[in-house]
């Protein structure tokens, strides 16, 4: 038998909205940390409350063939299961249309999509996580529903991922409940060069009706869609973004 | 409805600024269209949709809400979203409600006021009791196949509007939240 079966999984969880997200969590849950940065990984398990009792999955997911394997190896050798699953690993570049490449858009498919799929495949198993699933978020993006310039291989990702939580809701019920989070702009180390512009500021108090998000705004929903308040909302995706996606002032 | 606003500031005298408002009153409709009438539809639009613009027009005003945080939800549905035969007014009602609170989240951001709507599915309440009763077998079993987690309770739906009320949605407005098992997933 394992020793605990009540792990959350957090992908991306070296920077951004997975750090901060496995700051709040950590005061309640036992974590699994994923990302490819040991290092900073390291820095969000020093971060987190109980810090000793968390531990670090460290795997880089572009490398997406992989993943099951590595996975299953290292529930089996911490003898441990997973409970919660959040993706929060995503890469964003932006490319112009004209510039797109196959592997550009591979690599973000991958990293933002194909790898979350991939996790979820290998949670499900019996063999390997028995039954012990039961809810997944995945942080979208408002780009998943709305365009930007530059954002086609990243909407895409977004979109896939989006589409995959339904159906994947639909099968999966009721033992497993998935939603999505659609964060709208949230400065991160991700977004960071969509920012440096001198007229950014001035651009995001316009469009953003609540102004510009931190990703501890984005924590509170994740949270409340883990909880059991939420054992009823499966298969839907969820809009925090400080008004953004409602607004089309000019 | 013209007494709202006084109601509301006999309330404020006795308790203090409010900085929450939930419109969770609502009338469900079943009527065909072909049996519909402007009088019929007037009467579910009334309390579903004008009930509430009323509501959150005396909210926003400074006697009422004193700042520097509010935030309004308005029960919607699911018809907001996907259709249901014999249920145009009910759709239509929510539908109206969903889209004010997007415009109203604009106009009343820069008060610190957010605004955000719920859409319940198929939850146990008396007005799901009475559609139930109308349906043949086939239909309540179908509407039940559809909710793989059984069919919602109050509870599910309450959880939802205490988180949008509280600072753990502070960066949360003008948004729907879909309350529903994966009933329109499908």
């Amino acid at each position: 038998m394992p020793n605990n079966v009540d792990f959350c999984l957090i992908t991306g969880a070296s920077s951004g909205i997975g750090r901060e997200l496995a700051i709040s969590l950590s005061k309640d849950n036992l974590l699994i940390l994923n990302g490819r940065n040991v290092v900073r990984l390291e820095e969000t398990k020093q971060a987190c409350h109980n810090a000793q009792e968390h531990i670090i999955w460290p795997y880089d997911l572009t490398n997406v063939s992989n993943i099951d394997k590595s996975l299953e190896e290292f529930l089996f050798k911490q003898e441990i299961r997973v409970s919660r699953f959040v993706h929060c690993a995503g890469i964003l570049d932006i490319i112009p249309v004209r510039m797109i490449t196959n592997e550009n858009l591979l690599t973000v498919l991958n990293v933002n999509f194909i790898s979350a799929a991939m996790i979820t495949t290998c949670l499900v198993k019996k063999k390997v996580n028995e039954h012990f699933l039961k809810s997944i978020v995945f942080v979208s993006s408002i780009a998943s529903e709305f365009g930007a310039k530059g954002f086609a291989a990243y909407s895409a990702s977004k979109g896939a991922l989006d589409s995959y939580m339904r159906s994947a809701a639909v099968e999966l019920a009721p033992r497993v409940r998935a939603n999505s989070v659609l964060p709208g702009g949230v400065v991160t180390k991700m977004t960071e060069k969509l920012y440096n512009d001198d007229q950014i500021p001035e651009r995001l108090v316009k469009d953003y009706p609540l102004g510009s998000g931190q990703p501890s705004d984005i924590v509170g929903m994740v949270q409340f869609l883990l909880s059991d308040k939420a054992r009823w909302i499966t298969g839907q995706h969820f809009v925090v973004d400080g008004g953004r996606s409602a607004n089309i002032s000019v | 409805m013209v007494e709202i606003p006084s109601l509301l500031e006999a309330i404020v005298l006795e308790f203090g600024p409010l900085d929450g408002l939930v419109h969770a009153a609502g009338i469900s409709a079943t009527l065909p269209l072909r049996a519909l009438t402007p009088d019929f539809w007037r009467d579910v639009f009334l309390l579903n949709t004008e009930a509430g613009i009323v509501l959150a027009k005396a909210f926003q005003n400074k006697k009422i809400y004193a700042g520097p945080r509010g935030s309004i939800v308005f029960v919607s549905s699911v018809m907001s979203l996907v259709g249901e035969k014999a249920n145009v007014a009910y759709s239509m009602s929510k539908g109206a409600i969903t889209s004010a609170s997007r415009s109203m989240a604009l106009e009343l951001a820069p008060k610190g006021i957010r605004v955000n709507s719920v859409a319940p599915g198929f939850v146990r309440t008396p007005i799901y009791e009475r559609a139930e009763s109308l349906w043949t077998l086939e239909q309540k079993e179908a509407v039940e196949a559809m909710h793989p987690l059984g069919i919602g309770k109050s509870d599910d739906v309450a959880n939802a509007i205490a988180f949008l009320l509280s600072d753990a949605a502070l960066w949360i407005t003008g948004t729907v939240m879909v309350v529903d098992c994966g009933y329109i997933a499908h």
